[in-house]
């Protein structure tokens, strides 16, 4: 009926009216704000759009703070055991400092002594409260035998009491039962050095005449065949002369703080008892 | 299988007692762990179960201690004999009453080194530190007595089963 350009030409027509009519359109939704169409709209539309987006941000919200927070958790617990494991290994390298100070220490006295000696590490502790005695990790087969002096840098600790092949028994100078013969530094008095508690010593027989004040210092006098002489005992801290008897007592603070007697050392080599007297 | 358990159980207080327990706290020392355990097998276990186990804990804490030989070993054979006749008498079954006696065997194991220190230097050794000491011990002991009746309890009862357990199997008839 109609050819075939007269319908191309209609159709043209048709699209420009069409695009003139949006145009409009167009032109009257900007110009008149809101029309009733895309408020109807917006009315149904909106509030899904807003569910769905809500929903979206709720789901996003689970991922961010749960989902992600798995993940967060497992981080942290790896954080933490890497902090756990820093903390031991900074422990670690304190305590291979101060063990390295006070191995440094030990290496010093040994140089500065002629004595053969070997190093101990205390590993057991009397179980009873009222007799001071350790065990240390060298015996018999080290060389070690009854009566032989064990010292610190900082002085005398005790003699040895009982060896078996790798371990012996050390009875400390603060245990009531021990007996070193001592002098007071500066005055040369002599007298008795014996445990009184578990942190003092007493230094008994000092005759009432002798010049002893507190704060001398009381080493060891050689004269008891197991000590060689001038090791440091302790301090006088305390002193006091009855009014009676022959005798003064004395109170000695040790330098060796046997609380924290972590290792120690042993002369091998006894010394020869010089009976020359002060 | 008894044995073995009781001993690795002394060995097991032993080794606490003297090289765990004096790097916790050496100013305020626990009171003798093998107490209780003395007390133990005087109360609740037959006369042969105790004896040699006592006889090991005593030489081993002897050997161990600075203290006169033997004085433990005749600390725990004393507890064992003497708190071995009050069962005619008293029914042990509660942990209070248990605390009770080994507070007793801890101020008797005291004395006795109290008595051997004081003959010993030859004059009466009396410090308030001494008091101090067996005043926190009896502390010590009211804290510590029921938690050791428990453990004692559940192994040698274990012990005991795992014993009667073995002697079963042993004397099934084995099959041809």
């Amino acid at each position: 009926m109609f050819s075939k350009k007269t319908m191309v030409v209609t159709g043209a027509i048709v699209l420009i009216v069409l695009n003139g009519i949006v145009f409009s359109f167009n032109y009257i939704r900007k110009s008149s704000f809101q029309s009733p169409a895309v408020q109807t709209v917006l009315f149904f539309v909106g509030p899904l759009q807003d569910g769905i987006s809500r929903t979206i941000e709720f789901a996003e919200d689970i991922w961010t703070h749960y989902f992600f927070l798995v993940a967060t958790a497992k981080e942290n617990d790896l954080l933490r055991r890497q902090l756990a494991e820093a903390g031991l290994q900074i422990h670690e390298c304190r305590e291979m400092a101060l063990t390295n100070a006070r191995l440094k220490q030990f290496v010093e006295f040994r140089s500065s002594t002629n004595f053969t000696m070997v190093a101990a590490e205390v590993v057991g502790k009397d179980p009873s409260p009222w007799y001071r005695t350790v065990i240390i990790n060298k015996g018999k087969s080290d060389g070690l035998r009854n009566g032989l002096p064990v010292v610190v840098p900082e002085g005398i600790v005790g003699k040895v009491t009982g060896v078996s092949d790798g371990y012996a028994k050390v009875q400390l100078i603060i245990d009531r039962n021990s007996a070193v013969d001592a002098l007071v530094q500066r005055t040369r008095a002599r007298g008795i050095n014996g445990g009184l508690n578990n942190t003092l010593c007493r230094f008994d027989y000092v005759l009432r005449k002798l010049d002893i004040t507190v704060g001398d210092t009381v080493i060891t006098s050689g004269f008891d065949g197991i000590f060689p002489k001038g090791l440091p005992i302790g301090g006088v801290t305390k002193v006091f002369r009855r009014n009676a008897g022959i005798f003064q007592e004395i109170e000695i603070t040790p330098f060796v703080n046997f609380h924290k007697l972590e290792e120690v050392m042993i002369i091998l080599n006894l010394p020869e008892i010089e009976m020359t007297g002060e | 299988m008894r044995y073995p358990v009781f001993l690795a159980t002394t060995v097991f207080l032993v080794i606490v007692q003297t090289a765990l327990v004096p790097e916790l706290s050496d100013s305020y020392r626990l009171f003798d762990l093998i107490i209780p355990l003395a007390i133990y097998f005087s109360l609740f276990r037959p006369f042969l179960d105790g004896l040699p186990i006592l006889l090991a804990a005593g030489i081993m804490m002897d050997m161990v201690s600075g203290a006169p030989i033997g004085i433990y070993l005749t600390a725990y054979l004393w507890l064992f004999v003497a708190f071995r006749q009050t069962r005619r008498w008293v029914r042990i079954k509660q942990s209070i009453l248990f605390q009770i006696i080994v507070i007793l065997g801890v101020l008797f194991e005291n004395a006795l080194f109290w008595i051997a220190i004081s003959t010993q230097s030859g004059r009466f050794v009396f410090s308030p530190k001494a008091v101090q000491l067996v005043f926190f011990q009896i502390l010590w002991t009211v804290i510590a007595a029921p938690i050791l009746l428990m453990m004692f309890h559940a192994i040698f009862h274990a012990a005991d089963r795992l014993g009667e357990g073995s002697m079963r199997e042993n004397g099934k008839p084995k099959a041809p």
